[in-house]
C-alpha cells in the first residue's frame, strides 16, 4: 500500500477523464439513479400505507428456473425496510460514484458502473427472495459481486490477500446456510418460505437449536460477529469508498435480515438461551471490535472495526429482545427490536457518510493514513463540518441520533434489570450495560482521534498540504447523508415509529417513545445559556486581544512531525489491553535516505516502529485450520506417487473391498 | 421415407467425424485444413440438432438405425449433443491454439496432421459409443475411445507425455477388462430369462426384463462395471491416470477428455445402472453414493495443494464426476435428472476452464501456477473468462454449475442422505477456497516474464487473425474468441435460464432410465 | 402554576449562584488544607476565584495552527457543565433542568465535555496537548464505565431512570448496610478521579511526565483558560456535591427545619418563603458537608503519592468492582 501511494503527485490525482468518454458510465448512473429514486418513493409509500399487522407470505411472482427450482419474489414490511435502506444508499452512491470514478472512462467506466449496480440489485434480491434457492443464489451473488468490486485494486498484494480471505470466509459461511436451509427443506418438504413457515411449530427443539446455530454462524459471518469477523477489517478498507459504504452500511446488516427471517418465520419461538447466546456474542463483538480498532492509523480500517462494534450492538439488541420475550416482558422485547431497527438506520447513515467522506479524503490527498493528514479543516471546511457530524453521531454525542438509539437500549436494559427474575439474571443484564458503556467510551475516544488527526492542527505531509477541492458530486452525496442524519436527530420519533411498526409486525408492541422532547428541549436550554455566557463575558471583558504564536515545544521551533500520531494517541490503552490484543511493538531503523528532507537536519537516523495486533480468531482459529488442511492434503497427496503398480494395487484392493461388501448375498 | 431419412441421418452423424478426420489429415488439403475442420464440426452439430428435432417430433421415442444395435434414444441424443457441441467448440479453439504451438516448433507438420486426424476420430468414437444400444458394443466403443485418446495424450512425445499415455492405457485397459468381466457376469445373469436368449446384451430388452435377472450375478456385474467404467470415468481411487493424461495432452484434447470422455464412460455406468433389478437398486445406490462421496472428498487435498493449473482442473473433474455419481446414487428420476444436468453444466464449464487455462499457459509458457501473474492485465479477456470458469467450476451462484449442484444437494437432503449431503457441501466449499486462491494469484499482480518464455504482450495477436479481432477480444484470435464467448455465455446465463428443450431432453433421458 | 414557576426560577438562580461561586472556593478549601498540612499558610481560600477573574482580564495568546474549535470549546464546555450542575438536586430536592437528569444522558453529556476538551487539546498540534488528551481519553474510558456502574446502583435503588429523583431517594431506601458502604467507597474513588486529584492526577503539576488535565489546557490563555478552569472546578463541585448528597442526605432536615421556622407543620405545601428558607438552609448544610469533604480530600492528597498512570485503571477497576459488589449486596437482603 505504501508503494502505491508514493507516486501520488497532485496533478496525477486531479486527472479527470474527458466527459465524452464517460458518457456510457453516466448513462448507467443516471438510469439506476432514476430507478432507485422511483423505488425509494414507492417503498416509502408502501411502508407508510401498509398495516404493520399485514405480514408475511405475500408472494409477488414466481419464475421457474427448472421445473422444480424457483425464483420466488415477495415483499413484506421487513423486506421493504431493508430495501428502503439499500435503495437510499444506492441513490447516494450513484451521485458519489460519478465524482469518485472520474479517472475511469470508456467501456471500463461503463462496466464498473454496471458491476456496482449489479451489486446493489443483488442486495435487493436478497431481501425480496422468498424461497431458499433464490435466497442463496442472491446471497452468494451479492458476496461474489462485492468480491469482484473489491478486487478492482487486486494488484496490490494486500488487497488480493484480503479479497481472498473475504470471499473464502463468506463462502464457507454460505456453506453453513446451505446445510441449514436444506435441513429446513427436509423437515418441511417445501422450498419457499411460506411453505416452510407452515411447519415451524413442529420442528423438534434440538433440531431447531442446530438450525439456529448454523444460522448464527452463516449469517454472523456476514454480520462480522466475533469470532467470524476476521475478513471484515481486511476487506472493507480496501474496497472503493462507495463500495465500502454499501458493504458497511447495509451489506453486513443483511446478515441480521437473514437471522430475523429464519428465527421469526421459519423456526419455533426462540427459547431463552438463543437470546443469551446472541447477547454474549454481540457483547464480545461490540467490545473486541472497537478494541481492535485502537491502534490502526488507516481511517477506513478503523471504520471497519467500528462496523464490527456496531454489528455487535445490533446482535446485543436482538438477543436482548429474545431474552425479554422469554422473561415475559413483551413490551420490552418490542422496544429492543425497535432499538435494533433504529440503530440499524442510524448506523447505515453515519457509517456510509464516514466511508464516503474517507473516500473524499483519499481522493484529494491520495492517502488514508491519518498520520499523513492533518489541517484539512482549513482546506475543506464543508467536508470537515459534515464529517464532524458523522463522527459525533458515531461517538454517541447527545442529542444526535446515534446517542438516541443507544439511549433506548440503555433504558430498556434498566427495565430489563427490574424484570429479570433472579439475582443471576440481574447480574447478567449488567454485562451488556457495561459493554455499551465501555465500547461507547472507546468509540468516543477513537472517533475524536481520527477527526482531530485528519482535520485539525498542521498538515503532516505534502499530500495533506496540497489537497485540492473535491468534486462537487462527492460532496453532494455527503450533504445528502448529513441532511438526513440531522433530520433523524431532530425528530427521532419518526424513525422510532418506523422501527416500532416493524417490531409490531413481529407481534411485539414496543413502548411509546420517551425521547421526543429531548432535542427541542436541548436546543432551547443549551443555546440561550451558551449565548448568555458568551454575551456576559463579552460585555464584562470586551473583545479579546488575540496574539498568534507558535505552539510551545520546549523552546525548539515546532515541526509538523512532532505532532501526535494515531498509534501514540491510543498507546496507553493498547498497552493496558496488551493481553487481549496480543499487542506487540516492532522497532526498525530506517536508513537516512528514507528520512524526509526537511527532518534530516534534526535526526540522523529515523526509528520506525510498527505496532502489531494479533487477531485471536484469525491467528488462533483460521490460520491453524488452513495450515492443518494444507498439511493433511500434503500427506494424502503422497498416494499419487507416480507408481503404476501402486495404483493398480489400490484399484484391486478397492475392488476386493467392494466384492467383500456384496459377498454376504452369495453366502446366504 | 422417414425411415430412410433417420437411418441416413444417424449414419451421417457416425461417419461424418471420420470423414472430417480423413479429409483434414490429407496432405493435399493441408492449406484448407482449418476450413475442413470447421465445416465438418459445424455440420456435425447441425445434423445433431436436426436429429434432436426429429426426436422431439416423436416426443422422445428413439430414432432407430439397427434395432437392438444402433439407435438414438433420449440419453444417446443428450450425449451426442454434448459431444457435437463441445467438439465443435474444441475444434474452433484448437485451430488457433495448435497453429501457434506449431509455429513455436513444438511438433512437425506430419504430427500436426496426425493430431487433426486423431482429434476428429476421437469425437467419432465417442459418438459411436453413445449410439450403441448393445452393452457389448458400447464397451467396444469406450475401449476405442481409450485407444485413440491415448495417442492424443502422447502427442507431444515428451517423456512425461509418453509416461502419462502409458499409465492411461494400462489403467484404462485394466479397468475395461474388469468391465468386460462384469459384462460376462451380466451374461450369466441373463441365462434363465427366455426373452433374452440370443439378445443377451440388448439394452432395451434388458431394461424391460430387468426384474427377471439373477440378482446375485447382477450385483457382481454391477460392482465390476462400476470399478471398470469408474476407472475410465476417473472416479477415486481409480483416477490415478487422469491428472497425468489431462495435463500432458494438448489443451483442446484436455478439454474434450474432461468434458466428454469421462461422460462417455459414465454412459456405460448409466446404462448398467438402468438394468439393475429394482430390488438391488437401494444397494447399488449406496455403492454409488459411497464411491461418489469418496471421489468428491478425495479430490479436495489434490486441489488444495497444487502447482499445475491443468492438473488442478483434472482433479476438479474427479470431484465433479464424484458429484454426478453421488447424484445417481441419490436415486429416482430427480437424481438422474440432476446428474445429467450436472454432466452438461460441468462439460461446458470445464471445457471453458481447460481452454482458457491452455491459452494462458501457452502465452506464459508454463503451466505452473506460481509463475503466472497478472493475467488479467496481460490478457484481460481470457483472464476474465478464466475467472468465470474457475468460479463456475467451483459451483458458486449465479453460474450454471451452481444450479445443478443445488439440485443434487437438495435431492440428497430430501431423500434423507443428510451426512453425504453435508460432506458434499463441505467439499464444494473447500474446493472453492482453493480455486479462488489460485485464480487470484494468477490473475492479479504484475505480470512477470522469464527468459525463454513468450512475453504476454508479444503473444497478443497470435494465431494469424485480423488485427481488429485481436484487439476486440484482447489477446485471442477470432475462432478462439467465439468458443470462449459461447461457453462463457452459457456459464453466465445457465444458472438463470435453462433452455426448455434441454430440460425436456434430460427429463426424457432420466425417465428412460 | 405561577407559584411553581417562581419557585423554579428561584431554585435555578440559587443553584446557579451556588455552583458558579462556590466551586472555586471548594478548590480553595482543598488548597488551603494542603498548605496547612504541609506546614504553610498558603493562599487564601478565595484565591482560585481571583485567578479566574485575573485570567478573564488578560489578553489571549493562541497557537498559530488553531482552528475555530479552540475558541468555541471553552464556551461550550462551560455551558454544558453548568447545565449538568443544574440537572441534579443540590440545595433542595427540586431540580432546575429535570429532563437532563436521566442517568444515561447525564453520563453521555459528561463524556461530551471530556471529548470536547480533548478535541480542543489536539487542535493546536502541540505535543503536550496531545499527551494530555490521550491520557484523558484513557482515564475517561475507565472512569465513565465505573461511573455507569455506580450510578446504576443508585438509580436501580431509586426505582426510576432519573438521577435527580434517585439522588434524593437513595438515602431513604437504603439502610446502612454493606451495599451502602461499598458504594460509598466506589463513589469516593470516582470523585477523586473525576476531580483530577491525587492519586489519579495532580492538578498542581507542570511536569509533562505526570500531567493530564494540565497538559490539555497548556495552550490556553486568557479568558479561554479561565472558562476551561472554571469548568473543571464546576465538575469537581458537581461530583463532590453528588457524593455528599447521596450518602449524607440532609433534604428532610432542611425541609423540616424550614417548616418549623416558618411555623408550618405540613411541609408538603410550603409557601414561597418556605422554599427560600429551605434552599438557604440546604445551601448551608451543603456548604458544611462540602467543607468537610474538601478537608478530607486535601488530607488524602497530602497523604498519598500520585499513582503511576498505568496503575490508575486498577484503582478505577476497583471502583467498578465495588459498585458491582454493592449491587449484588443490595439484591441479597
Amino acid at each position: 500500500m505504501r508503494s502505491a501511494q508514493s507516486t501520488n503527485c497532485p496533478s496525477d490525482r486531479m486527472y479527470v477523464a474527458p466527459r465524452s468518454s464517460r458518457l456510457w458510465a453516466g448513462f448507467v448512473y443516471i438510469l439506476f439513479f432514476m430507478i432507485y429514486a422511483a423505488s425509494f418513493v414507492w417503498l416509502l409509500t408502501y411502508l407508510s400505507s401498509s398495516s404493520p399487522l399485514s405480514h408475511r407470505s405475500d408472494i409477488l411472482f414466481t419464475y421457474a428456473v427448472l421445473p422444480d427450482v424457483y425464483w420466488t419474489v415477495g415483499l413484506d414490511r421487513l423486506s421493504a425496510f431493508f430495501a428502503l435502506i439499500i435503495v437510499f444508499l444506492g441513490l447516494i452512491v450513484q451521485v458519489y460514484a460519478w465524482g469518485y470514478e472520474q479517472k475511469v472512462g470508456g467501456f471500463k467506466g461503463f462496466f464498473e458502473g454496471l458491476l456496482l449496480n449489479a451489486f446493489i440489485v443483488s442486495m435487493l434480491l436478497v431481501v425480496l427472495a422468498r424461497d431458499m434457492f433464490f435466497f442463496l443464489w442472491a446471497w452468494e451473488t451479492m458476496s461474489l459481486l462485492s468480491f469482484v468490486l473489491l478486487m478492482k485494486k487486486g494488484d496490490e498484494p494486500a488487497v488480493a490477500k484480503a479479497g481472498t480471505l473475504y470471499v473464502i470466509m463468506t463462502h464457507t459461511a454460505t456453506g453453513f446456510l446451505f446445510i441449514m436451509f436444506l435441513i429446513l427443506a427436509r423437515l418441511s418438504g417445501g422450498s419457499t418460505f411460506p411453505e416452510m413457515a407452515h411447519m415451524r411449530f413442529y420442528i423438534p427443539p434440538s433440531l431447531a437449536a442446530g438450525i439456529f446455530v448454523l444460522a448464527v454462524i452463516g449469517f454472523g459471518t456476514k454480520a462480522g460477529l466475533v469470532p467470524f469477523h476476521s475478513w471484515l477489517p481486511e476487506a472493507h478498507p480496501l474496497a472503493p469508498s462507495h463500495v465500502s459504504a454499501l458493504m458497511s452500511g447495509v451489506m453486513i446488516t443483511l446478515g441480521y435480515y437473514g437471522l430475523l427471517r429464519i428465527v421469526y418465520d421459519l423456526l419455533p419461538p426462540a427459547p431463552l438461551w438463543w437470546g443469551i447466546l446472541l447477547m454474549v456474542i454481540g457483547a464480545a463483538t461490540a467490545f473486541l471490535g472497537i478494541l481492535y480498532g485502537l491502534t490502526t492509523s488507516n481511517i477506513k480500517r478503523f471504520l471497519a472495526y467500528s462496523s464490527i462494534e456496531n454489528s455487535g450492538l445490533l446482535a446485543l439488541a436482538l438477543g436482548s429482545a429474545w431474552v425479554a420475550k422469554a422473561w415475559g416482558a413483551d413490551e420490552l422485547a418490542g422496544t429492543f427490536i425497535a432499538a435494533f431497527f433504529f440503530h440499524l438506520i442510524v448506523h447505515a447513515l453515519f457509517k456510509s457518510g464516514l466511508f464516503l467522506g474517507a473516500g473524499v479524503i483519499e481522493h484529494v490527498t491520495g492517502t488514508l493514513d491519518v498520520d499523513k493528514l492533518g489541517g484539512l479543516m482549513r482546506r475543506m471546511p464543508d467536508v470537515a463540518t459534515m464529517m464532524s457530524l458523522f463522527f459525533a453521531t458515531m461517538a454517541l454525542i447527545p442529542p444526535l441520533a446515534g446517542f438516541t438509539g443507544e439511549w433506548i437500549m440503555y433504558r430498556s436494559y434498566l427495565d430489563l434489570l427490574r424484570v429479570s427474575p433472579d439475582v443471576l439474571g440481574k447480574m447478567g443484564v449488567l454485562m451488556p450495560i457495561l459493554v455499551l458503556a465501555f465500547s461507547g467510551m472507546m468509540t468516543m475516544g477513537l472517533a475524536l482521534k481520527h477527526f482531530a488527526l485528519i482535520f485539525l492542527a498542521a498538515p503532516r505531509s505534502k499530500e495533506a498540504q496540497t489537497a485540492y477541492p473535491a468534486s462537487i458530486f462527492m460532496r453532494l452525496a455527503l450533504y445528502v447523508v448529513a441532511f438526513f442524519l440531522l433530520v433523524l436527530s431532530a425528530s427521532p420519533a419518526l424513525t422510532y415509529h418506523l422501527s416500532a411498526s416493524l417490531a409490531l409486525s413481529f407481534g411485539l408492541m414496543p413502548r411509546e417513545p420517551f425521547f421526543t422532547e429531548f432535542f427541542p428541549l436541548w436546543l432551547v436550554t443549551s443555546i440561550p445559556v451558551l449565548l448568555l455566557v458568551f454575551i456576559t463575558v463579552r460585555l464584562k471583558f470586551g473583545r479579546p486581544k488575540v496574539v498568534h504564536e507558535p505552539i510551545w515545544a520546549c523552546g525548539i521551533s515546532p515541526h509538523p512531525h512532532v505532532q501526535v500520531t494515531s498509534y501514540a494517541y491510543s498507546q496507553s490503552l493498547a498497552l493496558l489491553f496488551k493481553r487481549i490484543l496480543g499487542f506487540k511493538i516492532v522497532y526498525r531503523r530506517v536508513s537516512s535516505e528514507q528520512v524526509d528532507e526537511d527532518v534530516k537536519k534534526y535526526v540522523p537516523v529515523r526509528l520506525f516502529h510498527q505496532s502489531k495486533l494479533k487477531d485471536w480468531a484469525y491467528e488462533g482459529l483460521y490460520v491453524p485450520l488452513a495450515r492443518y488442511i494444507v498439511r493433511a492434503s500434503e500427506r494424502i497427496r503422497r498416494i499419487q506417487s507416480g507408481n503404476v503398480q501402486m495404483y493398480l494395487a489400490i484399484l484391486f484392493s478397492v475392488l476386493l473391498l467392494l466384492l467383500w461388501w456384496i459377498s454376504p448375498r452369495f453366502w446366504r | 421415407m422417414n425411415c430412410v431419412l433417420e437411418a441416413g441421418l444417424l449414419i451421417a452423424i457416425i461417419v461424418l467425424p471420420f470423414v472430417t478426420a480423413s479429409l483434414a489429415a490429407m496432405r493435399a488439403l493441408s492449406a484448407s485444413r482449418d476450413s475442413v475442420q470447421i465445416i465438418g464440426a459445424s455440420v456435425l452439430l447441425l445434423l445433431t440438432l436436426f436429429a434432436i428435432t426429429l426426436l422431439f417430433k416423436r416426443s422422445g421415442e428413439a430414432l432407430v438405425l439397427l434395432p437392438g444395435w444402433l439407435a438414438l434414444d433420449a440419453l444417446g441424443a443428450f450425449m451426442v449433443l454434448l459431444i457435437a457441441l463441445i467438439g465443435f467448440l474444441a475444434t474452433l479453439y484448437g485451430i488457433p491454439y495448435m497453429a501457434e504451438e506449431f509455429r513455436a516448433g513444438r511438433f512437425s507438420s506430419s504430427a500436426y496432421r496426425r493430431y487433426v486426424f486423431l482429434f476428429h476420430t476421437f469425437l467419432g468414437a465417442m459418438i459411436t459409443a453413445a449410439l450403441m444400444m448393445n452393452l457389448g458394443l458400447l464397451w467396444v466403443g469406450i475401449e476405442l475411445t481409450t485407444l485413440i485418446s491415448a495417442l492424443t495424450v502422447s502427442f507431444y512425445g515428451r517423456p512425461t507425455s509418453l509416461e502419462a499415455a502409458w499409465k492411461y492405457v494400462l489403467m484404462g485397459s485394466v479397468g475395461l477388462t474388469l468391465a468386460l468381466l462384469g459384462l460376462i457376469f451380466l451374461f450369466v445373469a441373463t441365462t434363465n430369462v427366455p426373452e433374452l436368449q440370443g439378445q443377451a446384451l440388448d439394452w432395451q430388452l434388458l431394461h424391460e426384463t430387468r426384474n427377471l435377472l439373477a440378482p446375485n450375478w447382477m450385483m457382481l456385474a454391477f460392482v465390476l462395471t462400476l470399478v471398470g467404467y469408474g476407472t475410465k470415468a476417473g472416479l477415486a481411487p481409480f483416477h490415478f491416470w487422469l491428472p497425468d493424461a489431462h495435463s500432458e495432452s494438448p489443451s483442446p484434447v484436455s478439454g474434450v477428455l474432461s468434458a466428454l470422455l469421462l461422460n462417455t464412460a459414465l454412459l456405460g455406468l448409466l446404462r448398467m445402472l438402468s438394468i439393475m433389478p429394482d430390488t438391488l437398486l437401494a444397494e447399488a445406490h449406496t455403492l454409488l453414493r459411497t464411491i461418489g462421496a469418496f471421489s468428491l472428498l478425495f479430490a479436495v487435498p489434490f486441489i488444495f495443494v497444487q502447482w499445475d493449473i491443468k492438473r488442478l482442473l483434472a482433479y476438479s473433474s474427479v470431484e465433479h464426476m464424484g458429484i454426478i455419481v453421488l447424484a445417481l446414487g441419490a436415486g429416482g428420476v430427480s437424481g438422474t435428472f440432476a446428474a445429467l444436468l450436472h454432466m452438461f453444466n460441468h462439460s461446458v464449464v470445464k471445457s471453458l476452464a481447460f481452454f482458457s487455462a491452455g491459452r494462458i499457459s501457452q502465452v506464459y509458457g508454463t503451466k505452473r501456477i506460481a509463475q503466472i501473474k497478472g493475467a488479467v492485465h496481460a490478457m484481460p479477456f481470457v483472464g476474465g473468462v478464466w475467472m468465470l470458469a474457475m468460479l463456475g467450476a467451483a459451483g458458486t451462484p449465479p453460474f450454471n454449475v451452481f444450479l445443478s449442484e443445488w439440485l443434487i444437494m437438495k435431492t440428497l437432503f430430501t431423500e434423507g442422505h443428510v451426512v453425504v449431503g453435508t460432506l458434499m457441501v463441505t467439499a464444494v466449499v473447500l474446493v472453492f477456497a482453493a480455486f479462488v486462491t489460485v485464480t487470484v494469484r494468477m490473475l492479479y499482480g504484475t505480470p512477470e516474464t522469464k527468459e525463454g518464455h513468450a512475453s504476454p504482450s508479444e503473444a497478443r495477436g497470435a494465431g494469424g487473425v485480423p488485427e481488429r479481432a485481436t484487439r476486440l477480444l484482447g489477446g485471442t484470435s477470432l475462432w478462439m474468441g467465439i468458443s470462449f464467448v459461447v461457453l462463457a455465455a452459457y456459464v453466465l446465463i445457465g444458472g438463470v435460464v435453462v433452455p426448455s428443450s434441454l430440460t425436456t431432453l434430460i427429463r426424457w433421458a432420466a425417465e428412460l432410465l | 402554576m405561577m407559584n411553581e414557576l417562581i419557585r423554579l426560577v428561584w431554585i435555578t438562580l440559587a443553584q446557579a449562584f451556588v455552583v458558579l461561586f462556590f466551586s472555586p472556593l471548594f478548590n480553595g478549601v482543598i488548597q488551603k488544607t494542603k498548605a496547612l498540612r504541609t506546614g504553610r499558610w498558603g493562599a487564601p481560600v478565595v484565591q482560585p476565584f481571583y485567578d479566574l477573574l485575573k485570567w478573564f482580564k488578560k489578553d489571549v495568546t493562541l497557537a498559530e495552527t488553531h482552528s475555530v474549535l479552540t475558541v468555541c470549546v471553552p464556551y461550550a464546555v462551560f455551558t454544558l457543565m453548568l447545565l449538568l450542575n443544574m440537572s441534579v438536586p443540590m440545595i433542595s430536592t427540586a431540580v432546575p433542568i429535570a429532563w437532563l437528569s436521566d442517568v444515561f444522558v447525564f453520563i453521555y453529556v459528561l463524556a461530551t465535555v471530556v471529548v470536547l476538551l480533548a478535541l480542543a487539546a489536539l487542535d493546536q498540534g502541540g505535543g503536550f496537548g496531545a499527551l494530555g488528551s490521550s491520557r484523558e481519553m484513557m482515564l475517561n474510558f475507565f472512569i465513565e464505565g465505573a461511573l455507569m456502574a455506580t450510578l446504576l446502583v443508585i438509580v436501580y435503588a431509586g426505582g426510576t431512570e432519573s438521577l435527580a429523583l434517585s439522588i434524593v431517594t437513595y438515602g431513604k431506601v437504603t439502610n446502612l448496610g454493606i451495599s451502602y458502604f461499598l458504594l460509598l467507597l466506589a463513589f469516593f474513588l470516582l470523585v477523586v478521579a473525576e476531580m483530577g486529584r491525587i492519586p489519579v492526577d495532580n492538578p498542581d503539576t507542570h511536569l509533562e511526565l505526570t500531567m493530564v488535565h494540565e497538559g490539555m489546557v497548556l495552550e490556553y490563555s486568557g479568558r479561554y483558560l479561565s472558562l476551561v478552569m472554571w469548568t473543571q472546578m464546576m465538575k469537581s463541585w458537581l461530583f463532590a456535591s453528588m457524593f455528599v448528597n447521596v450518602f449524607f442526605p440532609s433534604w428532610d432536615l432542611s425541609k423540616a427545619l424550614a417548616a418549623f421556622l416558618i411555623g408550618q407543620s405540613n411541609y408538603e405545601t410550603v409557601s414561597f418563603a418556605g422554599t427560600v428558607l429551605e434552599t438557604l438552609l440546604g445551601t448551608i448544610f451543603l456548604l458544611l458537608k462540602m467543607l468537610a469533604l474538601g478537608i478530607i480530600i486535601g488530607w488524602v492528597e497530602t497523604t498519598f503519592a500520585k499513582m503511576r498512570l498505568f496503575k490508575v485503571p486498577q484503582l478505577l477497576g476497583a471502583a467498578l468492582m465495588l459498585a458491582l459488589l454493592s449491587f449484588l449486596a443490595s439484591l441479597t437482603p
